[in-house]
């Protein structure tokens, strides 16, 4: 189990991290002023907002005590218009997650039978499949796309009028499902088709949503490539919220993803597995 | 008028590129497989400037549509620039390496896209074919003039 020290001035924050982590991670919850960094740690997190008005000192005293222990040392921004501070902490932990996964590292990992890398990969590609959703629908619909909030949960929960669903087996397995109002879907298909709103069919919606999978699954791929992992991406299977929700068939983690979208509001909805990957012998 | 062939098997990214082509006042031609890119390279092999090839298409993938090009006297001297939905490294040396000039990653934006055509399409054919699809009559004869 990997140690984080998080440096928070709220339990509650320290509780949503150690929900977002999940189980192999123990999440220390470290007092802003009393902290004693020991290179037990895998990095220490510092949530600028815990600091009060020891803005500049405080940090640079714990960072100075995580440099001498050789311990990563990351800062969590506040909240502020434009991030919310769920985000902000994601990314923060995308950064200290990605960290052994630099290829020497991943190597080692992978040639060593006790080493679990599923676990601490995982997260990171909650985020990653965030990310190239929006990225996606940005590129393709033109259309600008923050994150609003992120969260873990146990169970799926619908949304929206209309959701597309893709499959993926292999070294990555599970379920992704993206969910929205049909009015937004019309706009957005419209845009990614390249037609006005008023001629979108049903098939429209097929192909915007193919395209959306293709290139997310390849987003996705091209990250995994690195890591020595492939996966397969169903054509993803279009679902009328009102005919027959989508419902989880097993009692999978959901993590789910509200995104913004010029005041409409996304849902993306996952469920990851990463199966370790065969390890071929050189030669 | 200088074409772009614009060959993927998805519509969504055919319209996508020609968009952006055709508003750089380029003739775009497309084609929705490589069988189909072939025969139109064939039937326009003087006036096609640049081919835009997706890499994974059923029946024919890009790379073979490129070895094809690549072997066939009449079109092979036509820059290709594979768009690929992936990043992966061994595949944009494979096909850079098979003759490709350049290579597009999915998700790329519109600027990406005409930064690349404006790479290998002489900047005077763009400008000056744009100089006719937006010039009155009159005008469009004194761009071509200036061109030559």
């Amino acid at each position: 189990m990997k140690r984080l020290g998080y440096i928070s001035a709220t339990a509650e924050n320290v509780a949503m991290l150690r929900q977002l982590l999940g189980p192999r991670w123990e999440v220390v919850h470290c007092p802003p002023h009393d902290i004693t960094v020991g290179p037990d740690f895998a990095a220490v997190i510092f949530e600028l907002a815990s600091c009060g008005q020891d803005i500049v000192e405080l940090p640079e005293a714990i960072m100075a005590a995580c440099r001498n222990a050789a311990v990563p040392f990351f800062i969590c921004a506040a909240q502020n218009e434009t991030v919310s501070f769920t985000t902000s902490l994601l990314d923060t932990i995308a950064g200290i997650i990605h960290r052994p996964f630099r290829r020497p590292q991943l190597d080692e990992l992978l040639n060593t039978p006790e080493a679990n890398v599923d676990d601490l990969t995982v997260f990171s590609l909650y985020h990653h499949f965030v990310n190239a959703v929006g990225k996606v629908l940005q590129v393709t619909g033109e259309i600008t796309v923050e994150r609003d909030t992120i969260y873990s949960l146990g169970k799926f929960d619908a949304f929206g009028d209309l959701s597309g669903s893709v499959r993926l087996s292999g070294a990555l397995a599970g379920r992704a499902i993206l969910s929205l109002y049909r009015d937004f879907a019309v706009e957005l298909t419209g845009r990614i088709i390249g037609c006005d709103r008023a001629h979108v069919t049903g098939d429209d919606f097929t192909e915007a949503a193919n395209e959306i999978a293709n290139q997310v699954g390849g987003v996705i791929r091209t990250v995994l490539w690195n890591e020595n992992r492939q996966f397969d991406i169903s054509l993803p299977e279009l679902i009328f919220n009102a005919e027959s929700p989508p419902v989880a068939t097993a009692p999978e983690q959901w993590f789910a993803a509200i995104l913004r979208a010029e005041n409409h509001l996304l849902k993306l909805q996952l469920a990851l597995q990463v199966c370790r990957p065969e390890i071929v012998p050189a030669g | 008028m200088m074409k772009v062939l614009v060959v993927d098997d998805s519509r969504v990214m055919r319209r996508t590129i020609a968009r952006v082509a055709e508003e750089m006042g380029l003739e775009v031609v497309e084609a929705a497989n490589g069988a189909e890119a072939l025969t139109k390279l064939q039937d326009n092999a003087h006036e096609i400037a640049l081919t835009i090839l997706d890499w994974s298409m059923p029946v024919m993938d890009g790379f073979q549509v490129l070895e094809k090009i690549r072997s066939t006297r009449t079109f092979n001297h036509i820059p290709v620039l594979m768009a690929t939905s992936d990043g992966v490294d061994t595949d944009v040396k494979r096909a850079i390496a098979a003759g490709a000039k350049d290579y597009l990653v999915n998700p790329f934006s519109k600027e990406q896209i005409k930064a690349r055509i404006e790479r290998h399409i002489p900047k005077s054919h763009v400008t000056c074919a744009d100089m006719r699809a937006k010039a009155p009559a009159g005008a469009a004869g004194a761009a071509e003039h200036a061109q030559q």
